[in-house]
């Protein structure tokens, strides 16, 4: 007989799921920001593991404070919240999408600090935590002049990356992003998750696609270097792992695939037209703004 | 018996254990402010004999004979079965209900409380309904008791059927389980007597087997106002009306443990104790037990089982291991709304009123969030 017809606990599985869907990304990471840079003698053995240990104090910090937040604030004795919080892999995320030698002492404080902040005005705004995180963080960068997204080696050696280079990742971006091949992985093991929105990415890729053929028709751009643009502006792992973030997108199934089109589409332009590359998360940004908006595209029944 | 059925697309077999509890030590009709009792303490009544009717027009007949034992402080009327079965019997009986009258009907049904409050059946026969839809399949998975109680009486049912519709001139349609196989059977052989009723055979998939649902997609209706929905059960009432001149007064229910690993339908008094009734009838104790009526999905657990009786709202009783159900955070995943069979938002703070409670945004919901409660 069918187990399963009373409510089970669906929300550790799919944050295990989750978690397991960023661990090429952060394995890749290690290996490219770590281990390359490690063996062309550019950082010492402690400073390359660091891309492996962070990602695991960061889900673990975001325990800690998830139990702080039930437990103390909450007072809420059960556990059961804090097992199912999916701020640890948001944060995990939030970490991938720092650039390799940005300061750790201060990205790590600055995602808890968005966990927090997140936390309490939770529920009234929908707000794409990992975009936000994105746009704050590049923007103090910017202002601060340290903005720059190129790991030791690839800042002391000038590299001329492939297209397959670009591919599996062995290109100049932030610490976990780069690698397409991974985010693909990442997909994979996403659709055993029954929770996580698979059709954002592909209607985003798709609408991406529409006015990417329109640009290689009307703007004359070549078929590789628009591929180039796509895979180096970090616009796969958007759409795969910032767009469909759950808490910040549309619930309703008409407004899912208006939201996905739009990104896409938008993010299009951005990036093979004006060669915005940031602009991805901005877009992103501004959606999950809207998403009570999109809530609304629904046929309705009467 | 067996029996195959659909639950979230997968087909299942199940054996279904048949019970009947009809002799129950006592009955119990509870007193609401409002209602006339016709009856006193320590008088003696006879099956089918009129005990009180409520202002909304219910009506409470005795479903055993024996002496009454009023309680009007708790505000109870018992009935102790004294085993005799002695009954009324109706002088208005008949061997063929075909000649019946468009009046008799209407009066039948309002005389014996079939149709009580804002009178849906007779106004809708009487303000010309195009189309009767009898729903002969249980909308809640787990429920199989209606094909008993159509089984036990095909010809009776389908009798009266043909005579909603010749009488008023309505197009009636009768809707079985493609599961129920025994009386798809039944029905096939002896349609052909009744030419004015469309018989329609579809898949038993929760939960579109609900009025609504089967209004949507069958009759491409989303206003029922011209639509009169009748269940095996209410049919089985107007057919007994007709026929015997008599309310009813066994019914079927389910009793379903855990996870519908055990069966039990059972056919019993109305107004007998539940909780009695699965001590007495059935081995399995209810200690530490979740309780739920009717729908389990809906989640809605009843406390205590010793004090509810057979009533009209009593379908099945769903017995689970305890278990402690809490909910967290809202993912926006967004299940609760794909799933929604008739497309609302279950995620609004006021619900639709096109909902049909069918629990199916509760059931898919990770968070373990009780969607259809207002606290949510
Ligand atoms: S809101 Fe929930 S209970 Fe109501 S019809 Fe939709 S799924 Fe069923
Ligand atoms: S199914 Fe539950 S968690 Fe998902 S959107 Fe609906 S209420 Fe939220």
């Amino acid at each position: 007989m069918e187990k399963g017809l009373l409510q089970k606990n669906k929300i550790l599985g799919i944050n295990i799921l989750y978690i397991v869907s960023i661990l090429p990304l952060i394995i890749f990471a290690f290996y490219k920001n770590g281990l390359m840079v490690y063996n062309n003698g550019e950082t010492t053995m402690f400073l390359a593991f660091q891309y492996l240990i962070i990602p695991i104090i960061i889900i673990v910090l975001s325990y800690v404070f998830e139990i702080y937040y039930y437990l103390i604030i909450k007072k809420d004795s059960d556990c059961h919240n804090v097992v199912n919080s999916l701020a640890p892999y948001v944060n995990a995320l939030c970490y991938l999408v720092c650039g390799p030698r940005d300061f750790l002492w201060v990205t790590i404080p600055l995602i808890i600090m968005f966990d927090i902040l997140l936390k309490f005005i939770d529920n009234k705004w929908s707000i794409n935590q990992i975009a936000l995180f994105k746009c704050v963080l590049v923007a103090l960068l910017a202002i601060t002049g340290f903005y720059n997204n190129a790991n030791l080696y690839e800042l002391n050696n000038n590299l001329n990356p492939s297209l397959f280079d670009y591919f599996i990742g062995r290109s100049v971006g932030c610490i976990g992003t780069t690698s397409v091949l991974c985010c693909l992985i990442g997909y994979v093991v996403l659709l055993f998750n029954k929770y996580y929105k698979k059709e954002i990415p592909l209607l985003a890729i798709l609408g991406y696609s529409i006015v990417a053929i329109i640009i290689y028709f009307v703007g004359g751009l070549s078929f590789t270097n628009l591929l180039i643009k796509t895979f180096k502006s970090g616009f796969i792992f958007a759409a795969i792992y910032v767009a469909p973030l759950s808490m910040a997108t549309p619930v309703v199934k008409s407004g899912r695939i208006i939201y996905s089109l739009l990104i896409g589409m938008i993010c299009a332009i951005l990036v093979n037209i004006a060669n915005f590359y940031m602009g991805i998360y901005i877009v992103i940004l501004i959606s999950s703004f809207l998403v009570p908006l999109f809530n609304k595209f629904k046929l309705s029944v009467s | 018996m067996k029996l195959t059925y659909k639950f979230n697309n997968d087909e299942k077999n199940l054996e279904i254990n048949k019970e009947e509890y009809l002799a129950p030590e006592n009955i119990i009709v509870y007193i609401r402010e409002g209602d006339t009792v016709y009856v006193k303490n320590g008088d003696y009544v006879y099956i089918n004999q009129l005990i009180k009717e409520a202002s909304n027009g219910i009506k409470s007949y005795a479903t055993v004979s024996g002496t009454v034992e009023m309680n009007e402080e708790e505000g109870i009327i018992k009935v102790v079965n004294d085993k005799t079965n002695s009954a009324f019997v109706s002088e208005e009986a008949l061997d063929d209900i075909s000649e019946v009258k468009k009046e008799v009907i209407l009066e039948m049904c309002e005389n014996l409380g079939i149709d009580y409050e804002n009178k849906l059946i007779v106004n809708k026969l009487k303000n010309k309904s195009k189309v009767l839809i009898i729903n002969a399949i249980d909308v809640e998975p787990y429920q199989f008791n209606n094909n008993y109680l159509f089984q036990d009486n095909v010809t009776g049912l389908l009798e009266t059927t043909n005579l909603l519709a010749k009488r008023f001139n309505i197009d009636a349609h009768l809707i079985l389980s493609k599961y129920d196989d025994n009386n798809v059977a039944a029905v096939r052989e002896i349609i052909a007597k009744y030419n004015d009723i469309n018989f329609k055979v579809i898949p038993d998939v929760f939960p579109y087997t609900t009025n609504q649902c089967i209004a949507r997609k069958y009759f491409n209706a989303y206003k029922y106002d011209d639509i009169l929905f009748l269940d095996t059960f209410a049919l089985y009432k107007i057919y007994m009306a007709l026929k015997e001149g008599l309310p009813v007064a066994d019914r079927y229910i389910t009793i379903c443990f855990g996870e519908a690993t055990k069966v039990y339908v059972v056919k019993t008094k109305y107004g007998a104790n539940l909780g009695e009734l699965i001590k007495n009838s059935l081995s399995e104790s209810i200690e530490n037990k979740d309780i739920y009526l009717n729908n389990f999905m809906r989640r809605v657990k009843c406390d205590n089982l010793e004090s509810l009786v057979v009533s009209d709202n009593t379908k099945t009783i769903f017995i689970f291991d305890k278990q402690d159900i809490k909910a967290s955070k809202c993912i926006k995943c967004g299940k609760c709304v794909d799933i929604c069979p008739v497309e609302i938002n279950p995620l609004a703070k006021v619900l639709d009123s096109a909902c049909i409670r069918c629990g199916l945004c509760s059931y898919v919901c990770p968070a373990n969030i009780n969607l259809l409660s207002k606290e949510k």
